[in-house]
């Protein structure tokens, strides 16, 4: 499975949405169940889930879905390193 | 039960006095200082009636400058580290928020766990009654929050935010003005 498809769906799993409703550019304007307390809980569960510590500033500031896989493959790449 | 309650009444009257006497800081009636270690004031800041300071029990700092009014009923709570700027306001019963519980952890249980994220709010900001200023948010300098907005995010200088979710509206100059028939100028 592919980072984009682990991510989608469990963004899916906390927004509690159909991961097929999300795409790349999914997010807070358009998505209704993501709200500020929703984007927190996203960011704890990829930080489980994905075993990665996300940079506070990155996991809040990305706004879609796209931007929020760009910021975990980052920060795996970054602790691959 | 009772001395459970009789200390802990005993524990927030010296966190009170340990500030009163660390720093210029006037302390109205009524506030609650919990875990004042790792908290710090600059001058002539004002906790209003009621206000709600929680430090940081891991040691991150939570910082008020200088002339910072934390209104009456207003909380904070500082667990993930704050840093409020120089002369902001914080309006009463407003919230500012460096914790969330884990969505995954374990919830009944005395010990939840919680997760954080630093709050940073810049110099001369003004935030509005029941405000809710969210983990991880950063405000700029001079950023106007309305009241019962909720905040999440970052936001540069001079931002003025309203709504749930706070979206930033267009800068005063930016709006469109006319002259109404007495000559008066109008803001639409």
């Amino acid at each position: 499975m592919d980072l984009f498809t682990r991510v989608r769906d469990l963004v899916a799993e906390v927004l509690q949405v159909p991961a097929s409703s999300l795409d790349a550019s999914s997010g807070a304007n358009d998505v209704a169940e993501w709200d500020s307390l929703q984007h927190l809980n996203v960011i704890a569960v990829l930080e489980q889930e994905l075993a990665v510590r996300l940079p506070d500033e990155e996991a809040t500031s990305a706004q879609t879905l796209g931007e929020l896989v760009q910021v975990v493959s980052r920060a795996k790449a970054r602790e691959a390193a | 039960m009772i001395f459970k309650n009789v200390r802990h009444a005993l524990r927030i009257w010296r966190s009170r006095l340990d500030v009163a006497r660390r720093f210029d800081v006037l302390l109205e009636p009524a506030v609650v200082i919990k875990y004042p270690e790792h908290i710090t004031f600059g001058k002539k800041c004002t906790l209003q009636a009621g206000a709600y300071l929680y430090g940081s029990r891991a040691g991150r700092p939570v910082t008020l400058a200088d002339f910072v009014v934390v209104a009456a009923g207003a909380t904070v709570l500082g667990e993930g580290g704050v840093s409020i700027g120089e002369g902001t306001h914080l309006g009463p019963h407003a919230v500012v928020t460096t914790q969330w519980g884990d969505p995954r952890g374990e919830r009944v249980t005395d010990t939840p766990t919680v997760r954080t994220l630093p709050v940073s709010i810049g110099a001369g900001c003004w935030i509005g009654s029941g405000a809710v200023i969210m983990p991880g948010v950063v405000l700029g300098d001079r950023c106007t929050v309305g009241p019962g907005a909720v905040v999440f995010g970052r936001f540069p200088a001079d931002t003025t935010l309203r709504g749930n979710p706070a979206r930033a509206i267009p800068p005063r100059g930016a709006q469109r003005t006319s002259c109404s028939s007495e000559g008066h100028e109008v803001r639409r």
